[in-house]
């Protein structure tokens, strides 16, 4: 692949821009890594039992509305309250997080496993035991992010 | 809103085209197994049989829509499914004779309905079938994940 490369100091942000034809597993990998770089500093913060906890995302597992609240799963399967939307969290988050439905967002280091439903469904098991379903309108976003068609 | 709107036709659209490729497909395979006669049955009462096809369609193909929408579990989504797929499909397949009735018959309308039901667990079967296979490629490439991530980090450790 080409590689361009612009070195402005003046540059107020970062970013890369990639030209492909399709999502492969190796430019995905690329991608993660570039954003780490971004994103290893960054750390959210989420309420349990009235107390603020710094949480790091490489910590964070799945992240879901729950009533009105948007709840992050740990690896320890706390469970701490955001303050934060799941649309910005989505564009905070590094290209390990990866939306499942309209109302979840997983961390794809920590699926355990998916098990197919009768009905069509397919459900993902997290290591940390949560469990949620993949979303036919996000299924194809799924599976195109772990680098499969 | 818009959205919605926008699905529930498209899937309306593919449930009316899923009754009539099906309605071409059964009018085939008959025409060629039991000849011109009973392409004759059918057409004279076509629009009857051809409407019913769509109705049929509709409610099995097109009722799939239900799986879009988030906010039902996934065991209501398969009880619509069901429940709108028999009761369209039963009727509508006694009345236009694609099942024969016999009235006071319980049994044997029993068995018809059971058998009917029987239809749908199989293409229910077929789509988990499909849906398995997805879910073991998808375990296989987390997997895969999982071995780069070992061996990434083992490489670190030796740096």
């Amino acid at each position: 692949m080409k590689v361009e490369c612009k070195i402005d100091p003046d540059y107020q942000e970062q970013y890369a821009v990639l030209y492909i034809k399709k999502m492969t597993r190796r430019i995905a990998e690329i991608i993660s890594f570039l954003e780490r770089e971004e994103t290893d500093s960054l750390t959210l913060t989420g309420a349990k039992e009235k107390k603020t906890f710094f949480l790091k995302p490489e910590e964070m597992v799945l992240v879901r509305t729950e009533g009105r609240e948007i709840i992050c799963y740990d690896k320890l399967k706390n469970r701490y309250v955001l303050d934060k939307p799941l649309y910005e969290l989505e564009q905070i988050l590094d290209s390990h997080f990866v939306r499942i439905s309209k109302s979840t967002i997983i961390n794809i280091r920590q699926i355990n496993h998916v098990e197919a439903g009768f009905n069509g469904t397919m459900e993902l098991v997290m290591k940390n035991g949560v469990t949620d379903y993949i979303s036919r309108n996000y299924r194809k976003s799924f599976k195109e992010r772990l680098g499969l068609k | 809103m818009k959205q919605i709107a926008k699905l529930v036709i498209t899937y309306l659209f593919y449930g009316v085209s899923l009754g009539c490729t099906f309605f071409v497909i059964m009018c085939l395979s008959f025409c060629i197994g039991g000849g011109d006669e009973f392409l004759q049955m059918i057409f004279d009462d076509f629009a009857r049989q051809s409407v019913g096809a769509m109705a049929v369609g509709v409610a099995c193909g097109g009722t799939a829509v239900v799986y879009q929408f988030d906010r039902l579990s996934g065991l209501m989504k398969t009880i619509i499914h069901f429940c709108v797929g028999m009761g369209v499909f039963y009727p509508v397949a006694v009345s236009l004779g694609w099942i024969p009735f016999f009235p006071g018959r319980i049994l044997v309308t029993v068995l018809q309905f059971l058998s009917s039901c029987g239809i749908f667990m199989v293409i229910w079967f077929f789509f988990y079938l499909f849906n398995r296979n997805e879910a073991r490629k998808i375990n296989e490439r987390l997997k895969e994940m999982e071995r780069d991530k070992e061996e990434t980090s083992q490489r670190r450790r030796d740096d």
